[in-house]
């Protein structure tokens, strides 16, 4: 199976699906500079929008083989079929033959730590990568530790949510300054960094300079999804309105048959209603939270009525261990919020049990019937840093390296990077795809995919039907994206108002579940509001001003 | 010299294979509430522990068709274990943590030993504040990265040595163990000093002969504590050659975990693995040389050990 | 004059005798103290050094500025953490769980240790004893699946309930009976596990008093109450003691788990009270202050529940002079 990075959003659903989103979003905004006035302008994180253009590298884009759907609105392209005849990339090996320090966080289970995968890619590479992988759940205390203990290796790869605190003051001492490496047309020189989307690289910009690679984001991160091989069964059909899917959870619920119609939609929901996720302007210009929203209101009451009614499954309203995924496998839930990339390693664990087994997301919709939103997501949630004290030469080393790993679907890199050594580690399968053998599964894991990563593309043509479905909804959804108005801005929020939010969402999920009247809305609002959401309204409004949004 | 006789109940084969002389034969009432309790506890841990093991040997399709957890067998697959053991990384992580588990749980254990006895004489020097100071480690927990900094310092880092050397102390088992030398009669081991004998020897001949059952059960504490730690591991640990097979096992059963930075696992391999198997495989697999090791711990428990030893 | 050196002597001898008696205690005791210096070595080491790091609770603290460099801030954090209603909500909860769990959990491992003790077949006796303890090694994840499965909305009981037309109820969502909740899945979990400490003290029980008893007359009941119960108080008593030293934890992710089920009213504890406000923000600062307001009330329980110990005349963790 590949591994694409999909866990970034699959994890901010997952945490937003058990209402712990705000301990995401907390973990992301960097705290601003210590003893900072509430209020005060952020100190340096967020860029000037025309200096930031300065720094952006260009964006020169490669193809090695077209895609059989090409990418539209931004949405990635599909691959009906992985490429049979694959290009050479990146022509000379990029190392001159050292040592390559590295730290990379790991979903899964670790490879040997020394293994074949290795020595292939490292022959590749002209260089020996010695990878240092931490479990994603230990990550942040391990950087928190190796920062502390100034113990970095020469590559260090940052998920977003396990960006240390303070990140913005200490970023410049710590990680390299890429700007005169990769700015403008410097980047031209590494041909497959030239083909990161520009979105992807505001992302690596903290005050006006450029720090670290980017791994391209897809649009979208979750949505919900339907079970299509079941509502086939029961003649049922998507929502298009928000009142039919509260038809549809009436004609799908039923305990006797243990069935019932949905998880914790609320993610969802919210869109559905038009919710402007975190901080938006009013027609006015006036800064609004989303929990202030009118939308709000209306998708909470919606909500707060499917688990009134019995909707939603009993045990994922029950507890957070996470069951959601076997419950809508097995068909006691037939609806969903889940990240894009959960839908193929679904499709994997499942069609082999059970052929007929087709998970879809719901169309494009909205409450009324109406032009539905799609907020987009930061054109990148994971960078990979270059230490701050080595030399250019080696940076640029480095950069060549990242370069490799970067080489999109078509080249001989993408497959040795992604499925190791065709024949050894992978067999060609469906529509060519590469399957990983036992001891490809065993080996080839996200490693190298994380020190550089191309643009996203659909290229898992061994579930039939897949790769279009999915990309028919990607585009689908594309014709209705939005940004969010602090896309690829880093806010920091003063360390006094970030616990603010979680408590904020304590209450709403007591509203949702029903744990206190819905008339009590207002009051929490007021109480956020004094308790310090109108000190965060007026630095945010001053943040955002500040570059013109 | 002080003679410590043996115990004439413990040494009778499996002990009190029945009533002694002087009990009562219990009621039929009594009998059966008490058959009932034990029951109902066994089928507390015993159901449970069932559907872990099943759910470790079911293929993808049982554990799909039971919505979760597996309660009534329903085809058999050895998957879970095989996508575990295989590769060699398990493999080597048992012989790391069976290394780590037994030099740390003898070091531990032999310090605590020391410690707790030489806290223990009533009267004896400055054992208050040295007890005090004990105490407060147990309230006082020193934060993650100064821990990190001191390690570093010592020059520890990505040692195995610095899988022991942080915990190797526990205040309580410490001050439980110490209790229990305490509650030795004292005269015993003043008599022995009166003859001559060196603490050592007290230590050696006296205390710990007539301590073994909770002795035991400190090391046990200890033991599966370095078993069963994954802390040190990730956070001194730069070489992933060097991880314990916690640590190790922890990559499986990342997913549920709603803790920031614990993403859900993608799929564990190629194949459609069952993922809630493998996870109940884990959870078998550490369980797994506790009941192994227990019954040499429980041997201890048997009673009447201090009978007879008072002797001038 | 002659009054002076009286009086000097008077008051010096004492002092003088108090340290002739410390110089001859320390001439005796030296081999004891040798023996204690390794495990106070490592704790030297490896805890009082880096506990020096908790002057961070002092600074504004930056990791990447490092301890010696973060500016101090007097008790600025203490007077947030302590300023904020949450954190008293949240310290309330935690002691009104603890001492819930004093009284209906901590007795059970003892009750445990009792019945299995009491068993006549060793062989049901062994075996008990050897699978009771397990469930310890379960994660809260698999204890609160399991629970869920049997007891939630959609599980076993609730399944039957429906199945003979009764109404389900569903404690995996009550706020109300959330303590009874986590009590039960604590006592279910480490019940077992708890009972192994005091199997050892009743290992240390002499036959011969029972048999005494039994000569005597005592029955059952009276022979557990005039000799097991007396061997068992002091071990029952320095746990009691040392789970008060703990009285602000009651356990983080089990709480976690079940947070979003019955609502953080019912299920903030100090734990992830502290996690929300600082571990997740990176608030080291924050959490260090935490940390020592858990250490120093737990300073204090321990001293007060020693001292009523010694009152009652038991040793408790450690004799009064």
């Amino acid at each position: 199976m590949r591994r694409t990075p999909h866990h970034t959003w699959s994890r901010r659903s997952f945490l937003s699906a058990l209402g712990a989103g705000a301990a995401l979003a907390a973990t992301s905004p960097l705290l601003t500079a210590c003893g900072s006035r509430p209020g005060a302008s952020p100190t340096g994180a967020v860029s000037d929008p025309d200096a930031m253009g300065a720094v952006l590298p260009n964006h020169v884009p490669v193809e090695f083989v077209a895609p059989d759907l090409p990418g539209r609105l931004g949405a990635a392209p599909g691959y009906l079929s992985y490429p049979a005849q694959l290009v050479r990339g990146v022509p000379d090996a990029p190392g001159t033959g050292g040592e390559v320090t590295a730290m990379t966080p790991a979903f899964w289970p670790i490879p040997p730590a020394d293994n074949d995968y290795y020595d292939a890619v490292n022959e590749r590479l002209g260089a020996r990568v010695r990878f240092n992988i931490v479990n994603g759940s230990d990550y942040a205390a391990k950087l928190n530790a190796m920062f502390a203990g100034d113990q970095l290796p020469e590559l260090t790869v940052i998920p977003d949510w396990d960006v240390p605190p303070r990140f913005g003051e200490a970023v410049g001492t710590v990680f390299a300054d890429l700007t005169e490496h990769l700015a403008g047309d410097a980047v031209e020189k590494y041909p497959m960094l030239a083909n990161l989307p520009t979105r992807a690289w505001a992302y690596c910009v903290r005050g006006n300079r450029l720090f670290g690679v980017p791994t391209p984001a897809e649009l979208f991160a979750v949505t919900s999804f339907y079970r299509h091989d079941l509502f086939e069964e029961l003649g049922l059909a998507p929502p298009t309105t928000a009142d039919e899917l509260r038809a549809l959870c009436e004609q799908i619920t039923d305990p006797n048959r243990n069935r019932w119609a949905c998880g914790n939609l609320f993610l969802d929901v919210k869109r559905m209603f038009g919710v402007v996720p975190g901080w938006s302007r009013e027609s006015s210009g006036r800064l609004v939270n989303e929990a202030e929203t009118e939308g709000f209101r209306e998708a909470l009451t919606f909500m707060r009525a499917l688990f009134a009614d019995g909707h939603v499954h009993p045990t994922v309203a029950g507890s957070n261990t996470g069951q959601e995924k076997e419950l809508f496998e097995n068909g006691s839930m037939l609806m969903m919020v889940d990240g894009l990339g959960s839908w193929h390693e679904a499709l994997a664990r499942q069609l082999p049990g059970n052929p007929a087994f087709d998970m879809r997301p719901i169309p494009p919709f909205s409450h009324d019937g109406g032009d539905p939103v799609y907020f987009t997501e930061e054109g990148a949630s994971i960078a990979t840093f270059i230490r701050g004290d080595l030399e250019p030469e080696r940076i640029e080393e480095l950069l060549g390296i990242l370069n490799f790993c970067a080489a999109p679907i078509g080249t001989e890199e993408h497959y040795l990077v992604n499925y190791g050594v065709e024949g050894v580690h992978s067999e060609r399968g469906e529509g060519g795809s590469p399957q990983l053998n036992a001891k490809g599964s065993r080996e080839v894991t996200f490693t190298y995919g994380f020190l550089g990563a191309p643009p996203p593309s659909i290229a898992q043509a061994q579930y039939p039907g897949y790769v279009q479905a999915r990309y028919d909804w990607e585009v689908a959804a594309a014709q209705y994206k939005v940004s969010k108005i602090d896309e690829g801005l880093h806010i920091e929020e003063p360390p006094r108002l970030t616990s603010l939010e979680q408590r904020l969402d304590d209450q709403i999920q007591d509203l949702l579940r029903g744990r206190t009247p819905l008339d009590q809305l207002d009051s929490i609002m007021d109480r956020w509001r004094s308790d310090g959401g109108d000190e965060l309204r007026e630095f945010y409004d001053d943040a955002l001003s500040d570059v013109g949004r | 010299m002080t003679v410590v006789s043996e115990p004439t109940a413990a040494r009778r084969g499996p002990r009190r294979a029945g009533r002694a002389a002087w009990e009562e034969e219990p009621g039929p009432l009594g009998k059966a509430a008490k058959a009932v309790l034990v029951a109902a506890i066994a089928l507390a841990v015993l159901f449970p522990l069932y559907v872990v093991v099943l759910t470790s040997l079911s293929p993808q399709e049982a554990i799909t068709r039971a919505g979760g957890l597996v309660l009534v067998p329903d085809g058999l697959s050895l998957a879970a274990y095989q996508e575990i053991l295989s590769g060699g990384v398990v493999t080597r992580s048992v012989l790391v943590s069976t290394g780590v588990t037994l030099v740390g749980t003898l070091f531990s254990t032999t310090l605590t030993i020391l410690a707790a006895y030489g806290l223990s004489r009533r009267d004896s020097y400055a054992h208050r504040p040295l007890l005090f100071l004990v105490l407060l480690t147990f309230l006082f927990g020193p934060g993650l990265i100064p821990t990190y900094l001191t390690v570093q310092a010592f020059g520890l880092l990505d040692s195995y040595a610095s899988l022991i050397l942080p915990t190797a102390v526990a205040a309580f088992n410490l001050i439980v163990l110490r209790s229990f030398f305490m509650n030795i009669p004292q005269e015993i081991m003043d008599s022995a000093r009166i003859d001559g004998a060196s603490e050592f020897r007290i230590l050696g001949t006296i205390v710990l002969p007539l301590s073994k059952a909770v002795t035991a059960v400190i090391a046990l504490f200890y033991g599966v504590g370095y078993w069963n730690a994954f802390f040190n591991a990730f956070l001194f640990l730069d070489d992933n050659r060097k991880w314990p097979l916690q640590l190790i096992l922890r990559t499986y059963v990342l997913e549920g975990i709603p803790i920031p930075g614990a993403g859900p696992t993608d799929t564990v391999a190629g194949g459609p693995v069952p993922t809630l198997a493998v996870k109940m495989a884990v959870v078998v697999i550490a369980v797994l040389p506790v009941l192994l090791v227990y019954p040499f711990v429980q041997k201890h428990f048997t009673k009447g050990v201090i009978i007879g030893a008072v002797k001038g | 004059m002659d009054s002076d050196t009286t009086a000097t002597r008077s008051s010096a001898s004492p002092r003088e005798r108090r340290r002739a008696d410390r110089r001859r205690r320390l001439r005796r005791d030296w081999p004891l103290l040798l023996m204690t210096a390794p495990a106070i070595l490592v704790l030297g080491a490896f805890h009082y050094l880096p506990l020096l790091g908790n002057v961070i609770a002092f600074q504004d603290y930056s990791p990447f500025v490092g301890i010696l460099n973060s500016p101090f801030v007097g008790f600025d954090n203490f007077q947030r953490l302590f300023g904020d209603p949450a954190f008293w909500n949240a310290t309330l909860n935690t002691l009104y769980i603890t001492a819930f769990q004093l009284v209906f959990y901590f007795p059970v491992p003892i009750l445990l240790a009792l019945l299995v003790n009491s068993l006549l077949s060793a062989r049901i006796r062994l075996f008990i004893q050897s699978v009771v303890y397990l469930p310890h090694f379960f994660s809260w994840v698999l204890v609160i699946t399991l629970f869920q499965q049997m007891l939630g909305g959609a599980g076993a009981l609730n399944t039957f309930l429906r199945q003979q037309g009764l109404t389900p109820f569903d404690v995996m969502t009550n706020p109300d009976t959330f303590v009874l909740l986590v009590t039960a899945e604590g006592i279910w979990k480490d019940a077992g596990w708890g009972m192994i400490i005091f199997l050892a003290a009743l290992s240390t029980v002499n036959q011969n008093l029972y048999e005494a008893a039994a000569v005597d007359g005592a029955g059952r009941w009276r022979r557990m109450w005039h000799v097991t119960l007396p061997a068992l108080v002091p071990v029952i008593v320095l746990l009691l003691i040392m789970r008060l030293g703990d009285a602000l934890s009651v356990g983080f992710e089990q709480f976690l788990l079940q947070r979003g089920a019955v609502g953080a009213d019912a299920s903030e504890v100090l734990d992830t009270y502290v996690y929300y406000e600082g571990v997740v923000n990176g608030d080291f600062a924050y959490a260090g202050a935490a940390g020592l307001f858990k250490g120093v009330v737990g300073l204090l329980l321990v001293l007060g529940a020693n001292k009523v110990a010694h009152l009652l005349g038991e040793e408790g963790v450690y004799s009064r002079r």
